[in-house]
Protein backbone atom coordinates (compact mmCIF):
# COMPACT_ATOMS: atom_id res chain seq x y z
CA UNK A 1 0.00 0.00 0.00
CA UNK A 2 1.28 3.43 -0.84
CA UNK A 3 0.51 6.36 1.40
CA UNK A 4 -0.78 9.34 -0.56
CA UNK A 5 1.05 12.55 0.29
CA UNK A 6 -1.15 15.06 2.12
CA UNK A 7 -1.83 18.13 -0.06
CA UNK A 8 0.14 21.11 1.30
CA UNK A 9 -2.98 23.19 1.98
CA UNK A 10 -4.42 20.54 4.32
CA UNK A 11 -1.32 20.71 6.50
CA UNK A 12 -2.74 23.95 7.95
CA UNK A 13 -5.86 22.22 9.23
CA UNK A 14 -4.83 20.73 12.55
CA UNK A 15 -7.49 19.25 14.77
CA UNK A 16 -8.14 21.54 17.76
CA UNK A 17 -4.88 23.38 17.33
CA UNK A 18 -4.84 27.06 18.31
CA UNK A 19 -4.48 29.46 15.40
CA UNK A 20 -2.21 32.52 15.95
CA UNK A 21 -4.14 35.71 16.81
CA UNK A 22 -2.94 37.50 13.66
CA UNK A 23 -4.16 34.70 11.39
CA UNK A 24 -7.46 34.65 13.29
CA UNK A 25 -8.10 38.34 12.67
CA UNK A 26 -7.08 38.00 9.05
CA UNK A 27 -9.40 35.05 8.46
CA UNK A 28 -12.34 36.78 10.17
CA UNK A 29 -11.77 39.86 8.04
CA UNK A 30 -11.44 37.77 4.88
CA UNK A 31 -14.82 36.13 5.44
CA UNK A 32 -16.50 39.56 5.52
CA UNK A 33 -14.67 40.77 2.44
CA UNK A 34 -15.73 37.61 0.59
CA UNK A 35 -19.31 38.06 1.81
CA UNK A 36 -19.57 41.62 0.45
CA UNK A 37 -17.75 40.70 -2.73
CA UNK A 38 -20.12 37.78 -3.35
CA UNK A 39 -23.10 39.98 -2.61
CA UNK A 40 -21.81 42.67 -4.99
CA UNK A 41 -21.15 40.20 -7.80
CA UNK A 42 -24.55 38.58 -7.37
CA UNK A 43 -26.41 41.91 -7.29
CA UNK A 44 -24.62 43.36 -10.34
CA UNK A 45 -25.32 40.23 -12.37
CA UNK A 46 -27.52 41.17 -15.35
CA UNK A 47 -30.09 38.48 -14.48
CA UNK A 48 -30.88 40.14 -11.14
CA UNK A 49 -33.40 42.92 -10.58
CA UNK A 50 -31.33 45.52 -8.77
CA UNK A 51 -34.37 47.19 -7.26
CA UNK A 52 -35.23 43.98 -5.38
CA UNK A 53 -31.62 43.00 -4.63
CA UNK A 54 -29.40 46.09 -4.47
CA UNK A 55 -25.61 45.79 -4.21
CA UNK A 56 -23.88 46.62 -0.88
CA UNK A 57 -22.74 50.08 -1.97
CA UNK A 58 -26.32 51.12 -2.68
CA UNK A 59 -27.39 49.85 0.76
CA UNK A 60 -24.67 51.84 2.50
CA UNK A 61 -25.66 54.95 0.56
CA UNK A 62 -29.27 54.42 1.60
CA UNK A 63 -28.12 54.05 5.21
CA UNK A 64 -26.24 57.33 4.99
CA UNK A 65 -29.26 59.09 3.45
CA UNK A 66 -31.55 57.71 6.15
CA UNK A 67 -29.46 59.26 8.90
CA UNK A 68 -28.76 62.47 7.00
CA UNK A 69 -32.21 63.26 5.64
CA UNK A 70 -34.90 61.09 7.22
CA UNK A 71 -33.99 61.54 10.91
CA UNK A 72 -33.41 57.81 11.21
CA UNK A 73 -31.50 58.39 14.46
CA UNK A 74 -34.81 59.12 16.24
CA UNK A 75 -36.13 55.75 15.06
CA UNK A 76 -33.01 53.97 16.24
CA UNK A 77 -33.13 55.65 19.65
CA UNK A 78 -36.81 54.79 19.95
CA UNK A 79 -36.02 51.13 19.31
CA UNK A 80 -33.13 51.15 21.77
CA UNK A 81 -35.39 52.75 24.37
CA UNK A 82 -38.00 50.01 23.89
CA UNK A 83 -35.38 47.31 24.26
CA UNK A 84 -33.83 48.81 27.38
CA UNK A 85 -37.14 49.62 29.08
CA UNK A 86 -38.63 46.20 28.40
CA UNK A 87 -35.48 44.36 29.37
CA UNK A 88 -35.18 46.36 32.57
CA UNK A 89 -38.75 45.48 33.53
CA UNK A 90 -38.22 41.83 32.62
CA UNK A 91 -35.07 41.62 34.75
CA UNK A 92 -36.69 43.39 37.69
CA UNK A 93 -39.36 40.68 37.77
CA UNK A 94 -37.33 37.65 36.67
CA UNK A 95 -34.26 38.12 38.86
CA UNK A 96 -35.95 37.90 42.27
CA UNK A 97 -38.30 35.16 41.09
CA UNK A 98 -35.52 33.10 39.50
CA UNK A 99 -33.28 33.47 42.54
CA UNK A 100 -36.04 32.44 44.94
CA UNK A 101 -37.10 29.50 42.76
CA UNK A 102 -33.51 28.31 42.42
CA UNK A 103 -32.84 28.62 46.14
CA UNK A 104 -36.03 27.29 47.68
CA UNK A 105 -37.44 24.10 46.11
CA UNK A 106 -40.73 25.03 47.80
CA UNK A 107 -41.00 28.18 45.66
CA UNK A 108 -39.92 26.23 42.58
CA UNK A 109 -42.59 23.60 43.16
CA UNK A 110 -45.20 26.36 43.36
CA UNK A 111 -44.15 28.57 40.45
CA UNK A 112 -42.32 26.38 37.95
CA UNK A 113 -45.39 24.47 36.72
CA UNK A 114 -46.95 27.86 35.97
CA UNK A 115 -43.96 29.64 34.44
CA UNK A 116 -42.47 26.79 32.45
CA UNK A 117 -45.38 26.21 30.00
CA UNK A 118 -45.55 29.94 29.22
CA UNK A 119 -42.23 29.60 27.42
CA UNK A 120 -44.00 27.55 24.78
CA UNK A 121 -46.77 30.08 24.12
CA UNK A 122 -45.54 32.14 21.16
CA UNK A 123 -45.29 35.75 22.31
CA UNK A 124 -46.52 37.16 18.95
CA UNK A 125 -49.85 35.44 19.51
CA UNK A 126 -50.44 37.90 22.37
CA UNK A 127 -50.14 40.91 20.06
CA UNK A 128 -53.86 41.14 19.20
CA UNK A 129 -54.71 41.05 22.91
CA UNK A 130 -52.10 43.63 23.79
CA UNK A 131 -53.32 45.89 20.99
CA UNK A 132 -56.83 45.79 22.44
CA UNK A 133 -55.71 46.28 26.03
CA UNK A 134 -52.90 48.79 25.62
CA UNK A 135 -53.43 50.45 22.22
CA UNK A 136 -50.64 50.96 19.73
CA UNK A 137 -48.22 53.05 21.80
CA UNK A 138 -44.98 52.23 23.59
CA UNK A 139 -46.86 50.46 26.40
CA UNK A 140 -48.02 47.78 24.00
CA UNK A 141 -44.58 47.39 22.38
CA UNK A 142 -42.80 47.17 25.73
CA UNK A 143 -45.36 44.77 27.19
CA UNK A 144 -44.90 42.52 24.17
CA UNK A 145 -41.11 42.58 24.48
CA UNK A 146 -41.37 41.77 28.21
CA UNK A 147 -43.66 38.82 27.42
CA UNK A 148 -41.20 37.61 24.81
CA UNK A 149 -38.30 37.09 27.21
CA UNK A 150 -39.53 36.97 30.77
CA UNK A 151 -40.45 33.27 30.94
CA UNK A 152 -37.08 32.25 29.58
CA UNK A 153 -35.31 34.65 31.90
CA UNK A 154 -37.08 33.27 34.96
CA UNK A 155 -36.32 29.64 34.19
CA UNK A 156 -32.73 30.30 33.11
CA UNK A 157 -31.98 32.37 36.22
CA UNK A 158 -33.50 29.55 38.26
CA UNK A 159 -31.13 27.10 36.54
CA UNK A 160 -28.15 29.40 37.11
CA UNK A 161 -29.06 29.61 40.80
CA UNK A 162 -29.49 25.87 41.18
CA UNK A 163 -26.05 25.33 39.66
CA UNK A 164 -24.35 27.02 42.64
CA UNK A 165 -22.23 24.27 44.27
CA UNK A 166 -23.83 22.89 47.42
CA UNK A 167 -20.44 22.93 49.20
CA UNK A 168 -20.37 26.73 49.10
CA UNK A 169 -23.77 26.88 50.75
CA UNK A 170 -22.84 24.24 53.31
CA UNK A 171 -19.58 26.00 54.11
CA UNK A 172 -21.52 29.18 54.79
CA UNK A 173 -23.95 27.25 57.00
CA UNK A 174 -21.13 25.84 59.12
CA UNK A 175 -19.75 29.36 59.45
CA UNK A 176 -23.01 30.37 61.05
CA UNK A 177 -24.69 32.20 58.16
CA UNK A 178 -28.50 32.35 58.22
CA UNK A 179 -30.82 31.85 55.25
CA UNK A 180 -30.95 35.53 54.33
CA UNK A 181 -27.18 35.89 54.58
CA UNK A 182 -26.61 32.82 52.44
CA UNK A 183 -28.95 34.09 49.74
CA UNK A 184 -27.36 37.55 49.73
CA UNK A 185 -23.70 36.73 50.29
CA UNK A 186 -23.30 33.28 48.69
CA UNK A 187 -26.00 32.26 46.26
CA UNK A 188 -26.41 35.63 44.57
CA UNK A 189 -22.71 36.39 43.99
CA UNK A 190 -22.01 32.77 43.05
CA UNK A 191 -24.81 32.66 40.46
CA UNK A 192 -24.32 36.20 39.13
CA UNK A 193 -21.66 35.46 36.49
CA UNK A 194 -23.92 32.93 34.79
CA UNK A 195 -26.93 35.20 35.23
CA UNK A 196 -25.13 38.02 33.41
CA UNK A 197 -24.38 35.55 30.61
CA UNK A 198 -28.06 34.64 30.53
CA UNK A 199 -28.91 38.36 30.22
CA UNK A 200 -26.57 38.64 27.27
CA UNK A 201 -27.97 35.63 25.46
CA UNK A 202 -31.62 36.52 26.02
CA UNK A 203 -31.02 40.09 24.85
CA UNK A 204 -30.53 38.64 21.37
CA UNK A 205 -34.07 37.25 21.60
CA UNK A 206 -35.35 40.68 22.56
CA UNK A 207 -33.84 42.20 19.41
CA UNK A 208 -35.56 39.50 17.36
CA UNK A 209 -38.92 40.37 18.87
CA UNK A 210 -38.31 44.09 18.42
CA UNK A 211 -38.80 43.86 14.67
CA UNK A 212 -42.06 41.98 15.15
CA UNK A 213 -43.22 44.57 17.68
CA UNK A 214 -42.46 47.43 15.31
CA UNK A 215 -43.87 45.84 12.19
CA UNK A 216 -47.36 45.72 13.68
CA UNK A 217 -49.12 49.03 14.17
CA UNK A 218 -46.04 51.17 14.72
CA UNK A 219 -45.23 54.67 13.51
CA UNK A 220 -41.66 54.88 14.68
CA UNK A 221 -38.68 52.66 15.39
CA UNK A 222 -36.36 50.71 13.11
CA UNK A 223 -39.02 48.10 12.22
CA UNK A 224 -41.58 50.80 11.36
CA UNK A 225 -39.09 52.46 9.02
CA UNK A 226 -38.57 49.13 7.29
CA UNK A 227 -42.33 48.70 6.82
CA UNK A 228 -42.59 52.21 5.36
CA UNK A 229 -39.73 51.42 2.98
CA UNK A 230 -41.49 48.25 1.90
CA UNK A 231 -44.51 50.21 0.77
CA UNK A 232 -42.30 52.12 -1.69
CA UNK A 233 -40.17 49.06 -2.56
CA UNK A 234 -37.07 50.72 -1.11
CA UNK A 235 -35.25 47.45 -0.63
CA UNK A 236 -31.96 49.24 0.04
CA UNK A 237 -33.53 50.93 3.08
CA UNK A 238 -34.90 47.64 4.38
CA UNK A 239 -31.45 46.12 4.11
CA UNK A 240 -29.95 49.15 5.82
CA UNK A 241 -32.41 48.57 8.69
CA UNK A 242 -31.32 44.95 8.98
CA UNK A 243 -27.68 46.04 9.09
CA UNK A 244 -28.41 48.53 11.87
CA UNK A 245 -30.25 45.94 13.97
CA UNK A 246 -27.40 43.48 13.49
CA UNK A 247 -24.88 46.13 14.45
CA UNK A 248 -26.81 47.18 17.57
CA UNK A 249 -27.25 43.56 18.66
CA UNK A 250 -23.54 43.00 18.35
CA UNK A 251 -22.83 46.24 20.22
CA UNK A 252 -25.03 45.24 23.17
CA UNK A 253 -23.56 41.74 23.19
CA UNK A 254 -20.02 43.12 23.28
CA UNK A 255 -20.93 45.59 26.00
CA UNK A 256 -22.26 42.80 28.20
CA UNK A 257 -19.20 40.68 27.48
CA UNK A 258 -16.96 43.55 28.59
CA UNK A 259 -19.13 44.01 31.68
CA UNK A 260 -18.62 40.33 32.47
CA UNK A 261 -14.85 40.75 32.30
CA UNK A 262 -15.08 43.87 34.43
CA UNK A 263 -17.32 42.37 37.11
CA UNK A 264 -15.83 38.88 37.30
CA UNK A 265 -12.10 39.12 36.57
CA UNK A 266 -11.54 35.96 38.63
CA UNK A 267 -13.29 33.92 35.93
CA UNK A 268 -11.13 35.23 33.11
CA UNK A 269 -7.59 34.68 34.28
CA UNK A 270 -7.52 30.93 34.91
CA UNK A 271 -4.91 30.55 32.17
CA UNK A 272 -2.53 32.74 34.11
CA UNK A 273 0.19 31.22 36.22
CA UNK A 274 -0.42 30.85 39.93
CA UNK A 275 1.25 33.45 42.09
CA UNK A 276 2.98 30.83 44.14
CA UNK A 277 3.03 27.08 44.40
CA UNK A 278 2.52 25.03 47.60
CA UNK B 1 -34.91 3.93 64.90
CA UNK B 2 -32.31 2.09 66.91
CA UNK B 3 -31.74 -1.40 65.74
CA UNK B 4 -31.40 -3.32 69.04
CA UNK B 5 -29.94 -6.46 67.51
CA UNK B 6 -27.06 -4.72 65.81
CA UNK B 7 -25.82 -3.17 69.03
CA UNK B 8 -25.13 -6.66 70.32
CA UNK B 9 -22.73 -7.27 67.46
CA UNK B 10 -20.58 -4.30 68.33
CA UNK B 11 -17.03 -5.36 69.02
CA UNK B 12 -16.60 -2.64 71.59
CA UNK B 13 -19.91 -1.75 73.23
CA UNK B 14 -20.01 1.72 74.76
CA UNK B 15 -19.73 1.59 78.51
CA UNK B 16 -22.82 2.40 80.50
CA UNK B 17 -20.75 4.71 82.69
CA UNK B 18 -21.35 7.24 79.97
CA UNK B 19 -22.61 9.97 82.30
CA UNK B 20 -19.02 10.68 83.29
CA UNK B 21 -17.84 10.40 79.71
CA UNK B 22 -20.45 12.89 78.65
CA UNK B 23 -19.33 15.28 81.31
CA UNK B 24 -15.72 15.38 80.19
CA UNK B 25 -15.84 14.70 76.45
CA UNK B 26 -15.70 17.58 74.04
CA UNK B 27 -17.65 15.60 71.48
CA UNK B 28 -19.79 12.70 72.61
CA UNK B 29 -21.33 10.37 70.03
CA UNK B 30 -23.57 7.58 71.21
CA UNK B 31 -25.29 4.83 69.22
CA UNK B 32 -25.62 7.03 66.17
CA UNK B 33 -27.31 5.62 63.07
CA UNK B 34 -28.01 7.09 59.68
CA UNK B 35 -30.54 5.66 57.27
CA UNK B 36 -30.85 7.15 53.81
CA UNK B 37 -34.21 6.95 52.08
CA UNK B 38 -33.62 5.50 48.64
CA UNK B 39 -35.94 5.31 45.66
CA UNK B 40 -38.67 2.70 45.84
CA UNK B 41 -39.23 2.79 49.63
CA UNK B 42 -35.84 1.22 50.29
CA UNK B 43 -33.59 2.47 53.03
CA UNK B 44 -29.83 2.32 53.15
CA UNK B 45 -28.24 1.97 56.57
CA UNK B 46 -25.05 3.98 56.00
CA UNK B 47 -24.01 4.29 59.65
CA UNK B 48 -25.03 1.88 62.37
CA UNK B 49 -24.60 2.30 66.12
CA UNK B 50 -21.46 4.35 66.06
CA UNK B 51 -20.21 5.51 69.45
CA UNK B 52 -17.04 7.39 70.30
CA UNK B 53 -15.78 10.45 72.12
CA UNK B 54 -13.31 13.15 71.27
CA UNK B 55 -11.58 14.98 74.11
CA UNK B 56 -10.61 18.64 74.25
CA UNK B 57 -7.51 19.32 72.09
CA UNK B 58 -7.53 15.80 70.72
CA UNK B 59 -7.08 14.97 67.04
CA UNK B 60 -9.39 12.10 66.20
CA UNK B 61 -9.15 10.52 62.76
CA UNK B 62 -11.81 8.47 61.02
CA UNK B 63 -10.20 5.94 58.72
CA UNK B 64 -11.79 3.23 56.65
CA UNK B 65 -12.66 1.94 53.21
CA UNK B 66 -14.65 3.98 50.72
CA UNK B 67 -18.35 4.13 51.47
CA UNK B 68 -18.09 3.16 55.15
CA UNK B 69 -19.89 6.32 56.24
CA UNK B 70 -17.00 8.57 57.29
CA UNK B 71 -18.35 11.62 55.53
CA UNK B 72 -21.84 10.87 56.79
CA UNK B 73 -20.65 10.83 60.41
CA UNK B 74 -18.80 14.09 59.92
CA UNK B 75 -21.81 15.70 58.25
CA UNK B 76 -24.05 14.63 61.12
CA UNK B 77 -21.66 16.26 63.58
CA UNK B 78 -21.64 19.37 61.40
CA UNK B 79 -25.43 19.39 61.45
CA UNK B 80 -25.62 19.13 57.66
CA UNK B 81 -27.29 15.72 57.87
CA UNK B 82 -30.01 14.65 60.29
CA UNK B 83 -29.40 11.85 62.78
CA UNK B 84 -31.65 8.78 62.34
CA UNK B 85 -30.99 7.50 65.86
CA UNK B 86 -28.63 8.09 68.74
CA UNK B 87 -27.15 11.22 70.21
CA UNK B 88 -24.38 13.64 69.35
CA UNK B 89 -23.38 16.11 72.07
CA UNK B 90 -20.87 18.91 71.75
CA UNK B 91 -19.96 20.33 75.14
CA UNK B 92 -22.95 18.39 76.47
CA UNK B 93 -25.34 20.18 74.11
CA UNK B 94 -27.23 18.15 71.51
CA UNK B 95 -26.60 19.16 67.91
CA UNK B 96 -29.66 20.52 66.13
CA UNK B 97 -28.23 21.98 62.93
CA UNK B 98 -25.16 23.64 61.45
CA UNK B 99 -23.54 26.29 63.62
CA UNK B 100 -20.39 28.31 64.01
CA UNK B 101 -19.23 26.15 66.94
CA UNK B 102 -18.30 23.46 64.38
CA UNK B 103 -16.05 24.63 61.55
CA UNK B 104 -15.92 22.45 58.46
CA UNK B 105 -13.28 22.01 55.75
CA UNK B 106 -14.29 20.05 52.66
CA UNK B 107 -12.14 18.14 50.20
CA UNK B 108 -13.24 20.30 47.28
CA UNK B 109 -12.03 23.89 47.14
CA UNK B 110 -14.70 25.98 48.78
CA UNK B 111 -13.05 29.39 48.90
CA UNK B 112 -15.55 31.95 47.67
CA UNK B 113 -13.99 32.98 44.34
CA UNK B 114 -15.41 36.51 44.34
CA UNK B 115 -13.74 37.36 47.66
CA UNK B 116 -10.07 37.94 48.41
CA UNK B 117 -8.18 35.70 50.84
CA UNK B 118 -8.77 38.27 53.58
CA UNK B 119 -12.49 38.58 52.83
CA UNK B 120 -12.82 34.80 52.75
CA UNK B 121 -11.22 34.39 56.16
CA UNK B 122 -13.33 37.26 57.47
CA UNK B 123 -16.60 35.84 56.15
CA UNK B 124 -17.77 34.03 59.29
CA UNK B 125 -17.03 36.98 61.53
CA UNK B 126 -18.86 39.29 59.15
CA UNK B 127 -22.08 37.28 58.96
CA UNK B 128 -21.98 36.91 62.73
CA UNK B 129 -21.86 40.68 63.18
CA UNK B 130 -18.41 41.24 64.66
CA UNK B 131 -17.02 44.76 64.70
CA UNK B 132 -14.57 45.81 62.03
CA UNK B 133 -11.64 46.17 64.43
CA UNK B 134 -12.23 42.74 65.91
CA UNK B 135 -12.49 41.18 62.46
CA UNK B 136 -9.27 42.83 61.38
CA UNK B 137 -7.26 41.43 64.30
CA UNK B 138 -8.61 37.89 64.14
CA UNK B 139 -8.36 37.70 60.35
CA UNK B 140 -4.76 38.89 60.31
CA UNK B 141 -3.84 36.44 63.04
CA UNK B 142 -5.16 33.41 61.18
CA UNK B 143 -3.89 34.47 57.77
CA UNK B 144 -0.51 34.71 59.42
CA UNK B 145 -0.96 31.29 61.02
CA UNK B 146 -1.48 29.65 57.63
CA UNK B 147 1.37 31.77 56.22
CA UNK B 148 -0.67 33.59 53.62
CA UNK B 149 0.03 37.16 54.72
CA UNK B 150 1.75 38.09 51.42
CA UNK B 151 -1.34 36.87 49.57
CA UNK B 152 -4.11 38.32 51.66
CA UNK B 153 -5.38 40.49 48.82
CA UNK B 154 -5.12 37.76 46.18
CA UNK B 155 -8.18 35.93 44.87
CA UNK B 156 -8.54 32.14 45.25
CA UNK B 157 -8.10 31.50 41.52
CA UNK B 158 -4.59 32.97 41.83
CA UNK B 159 -3.66 30.44 44.51
CA UNK B 160 -2.48 26.84 44.38
CA UNK B 161 -4.63 24.01 45.75
CA UNK B 162 -2.68 23.84 48.99
CA UNK B 163 -3.04 27.56 49.53
CA UNK B 164 -6.78 27.37 48.93
CA UNK B 165 -7.10 24.68 51.58
CA UNK B 166 -5.11 26.88 53.94
CA UNK B 167 -7.63 29.65 53.28
CA UNK B 168 -10.42 27.20 54.13
CA UNK B 169 -8.67 26.21 57.37
CA UNK B 170 -8.03 29.82 58.37
CA UNK B 171 -11.63 30.71 57.55
CA UNK B 172 -12.94 27.90 59.74
CA UNK B 173 -10.59 28.74 62.64
CA UNK B 174 -11.15 32.51 62.49
CA UNK B 175 -14.77 31.90 63.37
CA UNK B 176 -13.72 30.51 66.76
CA UNK B 177 -15.19 27.00 66.54
CA UNK B 178 -15.13 24.50 69.41
CA UNK B 179 -14.16 21.72 67.02
CA UNK B 180 -12.70 21.58 63.52
CA UNK B 181 -14.27 19.03 61.18
CA UNK B 182 -12.31 18.06 58.08
CA UNK B 183 -13.36 15.71 55.31
CA UNK B 184 -10.26 14.58 53.40
CA UNK B 185 -9.00 18.17 53.32
CA UNK B 186 -5.77 17.25 51.54
CA UNK B 187 -7.23 14.55 49.32
CA UNK B 188 -6.87 16.60 46.15
CA UNK B 189 -3.29 17.73 46.77
CA UNK B 190 -0.06 16.32 45.43
CA UNK B 191 2.12 14.30 47.86
CA UNK B 192 4.70 16.97 48.79
CA UNK B 193 2.04 19.59 49.37
CA UNK B 194 0.15 17.10 51.52
CA UNK B 195 3.16 16.64 53.73
CA UNK B 196 3.69 20.31 54.23
CA UNK B 197 0.00 20.83 54.90
CA UNK B 198 -0.06 18.05 57.50
CA UNK B 199 2.87 19.54 59.38
CA UNK B 200 1.35 22.99 59.17
CA UNK B 201 -2.01 21.72 60.40
CA UNK B 202 -0.46 19.89 63.35
CA UNK B 203 1.39 23.05 64.28
CA UNK B 204 -1.67 25.30 64.08
CA UNK B 205 -3.97 22.92 65.89
CA UNK B 206 -1.48 22.65 68.77
CA UNK B 207 -1.02 26.41 68.96
CA UNK B 208 -4.74 27.07 68.96
CA UNK B 209 -5.58 24.16 71.27
CA UNK B 210 -8.12 23.00 68.73
CA UNK B 211 -10.13 19.78 68.86
CA UNK B 212 -10.21 18.04 65.49
CA UNK B 213 -12.33 15.33 63.92
CA UNK B 214 -10.92 14.47 60.53
CA UNK B 215 -11.65 11.95 57.78
CA UNK B 216 -8.90 10.55 55.61
CA UNK B 217 -8.08 7.68 53.30
CA UNK B 218 -4.38 8.08 53.81
CA UNK B 219 -2.86 5.78 56.47
CA UNK B 220 0.32 7.87 56.80
CA UNK B 221 -1.69 11.01 57.27
CA UNK B 222 -3.75 9.33 59.97
CA UNK B 223 -0.65 8.07 61.80
CA UNK B 224 1.07 11.42 61.66
CA UNK B 225 -1.83 13.57 62.81
CA UNK B 226 -3.89 11.36 65.10
CA UNK B 227 -4.06 11.15 68.85
CA UNK B 228 -6.69 8.51 68.23
CA UNK B 229 -7.71 6.60 65.13
CA UNK B 230 -11.16 5.11 64.67
CA UNK B 231 -11.11 2.40 62.07
CA UNK B 232 -14.50 1.87 60.44
CA UNK B 233 -15.83 -1.02 58.43
CA UNK B 234 -18.64 -0.80 55.92
CA UNK B 235 -22.08 -2.25 55.19
CA UNK B 236 -23.21 -0.90 57.53
CA UNK B 237 -20.64 1.60 58.76
CA UNK B 238 -19.53 0.78 62.30
CA UNK B 239 -16.45 1.37 64.41
CA UNK B 240 -14.29 -1.67 63.86
CA UNK B 241 -11.32 -0.72 66.00
CA UNK B 242 -10.23 2.14 68.28
CA UNK B 243 -6.52 2.71 67.99
CA UNK B 244 -4.72 5.15 70.28
CA UNK B 245 -1.62 6.68 68.72
CA UNK B 246 1.70 5.38 70.08
CA UNK B 247 2.58 8.87 71.28
CA UNK B 248 0.19 11.56 72.44
CA UNK B 249 0.01 15.34 72.21
CA UNK B 250 3.37 17.11 72.55
CA UNK B 251 5.31 13.82 72.54
CA UNK B 252 4.19 13.21 68.97
CA UNK B 253 6.73 13.54 66.18
CA UNK B 254 6.45 16.90 64.42
CA UNK B 255 7.88 15.87 61.07
CA UNK B 256 7.15 12.89 58.90
CA UNK B 257 10.75 11.71 58.79
CA UNK B 258 10.97 11.55 62.57
CA UNK B 259 7.75 9.56 62.70
CA UNK B 260 9.25 6.75 60.66
CA UNK B 261 12.15 6.44 63.08
CA UNK B 262 9.79 5.24 65.80
CA UNK B 263 9.17 1.47 65.63
CA UNK B 264 5.69 1.70 67.19
CA UNK B 265 4.54 3.80 64.25
CA UNK B 266 5.89 1.30 61.75
CA UNK B 267 4.12 -1.53 63.54
CA UNK B 268 0.88 0.39 63.70
CA UNK B 269 1.16 1.20 60.02
CA UNK B 270 1.40 -2.52 59.27
CA UNK B 271 -1.54 -3.28 61.51
CA UNK B 272 -3.71 -0.71 59.80
CA UNK B 273 -2.68 -1.97 56.38
CA UNK B 274 -3.83 -5.43 57.43
CA UNK B 275 -7.12 -4.04 58.68
CA UNK B 276 -7.59 -2.23 55.39
CA UNK B 277 -7.12 -5.44 53.47
CA UNK B 278 -9.56 -7.29 55.72
CA UNK B 279 -12.38 -4.81 55.37
CA UNK B 280 -11.93 -4.06 51.70
CA UNK B 281 -14.46 -5.98 49.73
CA UNK B 282 -12.75 -8.38 47.36
CA UNK B 283 -15.04 -9.59 44.56
CA UNK B 284 -12.72 -12.49 43.64
CA UNK B 285 -12.90 -14.20 47.04
N1 LIG C 1 -27.40 11.64 50.37
C1 LIG C 1 -27.28 10.30 50.29
N2 LIG C 1 -28.32 9.55 49.84
C2 LIG C 1 -28.21 8.21 49.76
N3 LIG C 1 -27.12 7.52 50.11
C3 LIG C 1 -26.05 8.20 50.55
C4 LIG C 1 -26.08 9.63 50.66
N4 LIG C 1 -24.88 10.04 51.13
C5 LIG C 1 -24.14 8.93 51.30
N5 LIG C 1 -24.85 7.82 50.96
C6 LIG C 1 -24.37 6.44 51.06
O1 LIG C 1 -23.95 6.20 52.38
C7 LIG C 1 -22.78 5.41 52.38
C8 LIG C 1 -21.68 6.13 53.13
O2 LIG C 1 -21.31 7.27 52.40
P1 LIG C 1 -20.15 8.24 52.85
O3 LIG C 1 -20.05 9.31 51.84
O4 LIG C 1 -20.38 8.65 54.26
O5 LIG C 1 -18.86 7.28 52.78
P2 LIG C 1 -17.34 7.65 52.98
O6 LIG C 1 -16.83 6.74 54.01
O7 LIG C 1 -17.19 9.10 53.23
O8 LIG C 1 -16.76 7.26 51.58
P3 LIG C 1 -15.52 7.92 50.80
O9 LIG C 1 -14.31 7.41 51.48
O10 LIG C 1 -15.65 7.36 49.42
O11 LIG C 1 -15.67 9.38 50.88
C9 LIG C 1 -22.42 5.13 50.94
O12 LIG C 1 -22.90 3.84 50.62
C10 LIG C 1 -23.17 6.19 50.17
O13 LIG C 1 -23.55 5.70 48.92
MG1 LIG D 1 -16.33 10.73 52.08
Amino acid sequence: MTQLAEPAILANFEIKKQVPKRVQVLLGFASWVLFFLGWHLLATNSQINQQLFPPPLKVFTALWMLFAEENFLADVLQSVFRILASYGIAIAIALPLGLLMGTFPMVEAFLNPLVSPFRYLPAPSFIPLLLMWLGTGDEQKIAFLVLGVIWFLITLIMDNTQAVPMELVETAKTLGAGKGSILRTIIFPAALPNIVDTFRQMLAVSWTYLVIAEIVAATNGIGAMMMRAKRFVHVDEIMAGILVIGFLGLLFDTALRLLHWQLFPYLHRSQQKNLYAY
Amino acid sequence: MIDKSSTLLLSDPPQEASREQQAVSKLYISQVCKNFQLKGHKTLCAVSSVSFEVQQSEICILLGPSGCGKSTILRMVAGLESISAGRILLDRQPITGPGRDRGMVFQSYTSFPWLTVKQNVEYGLRVNGHSRAERQDITNHFIDRVRLTPFKDAYPDQLSGGMRQRVAIARALANGPEILLMDEPFGALDPETRWQMQELLLDIVRMENMTVLMVTHDVDEALFLADKILFLSSHPGTVRERIPAPLQNSAKPTTKESMYEIPEYINLQKKIMHLMREVTYDPTS
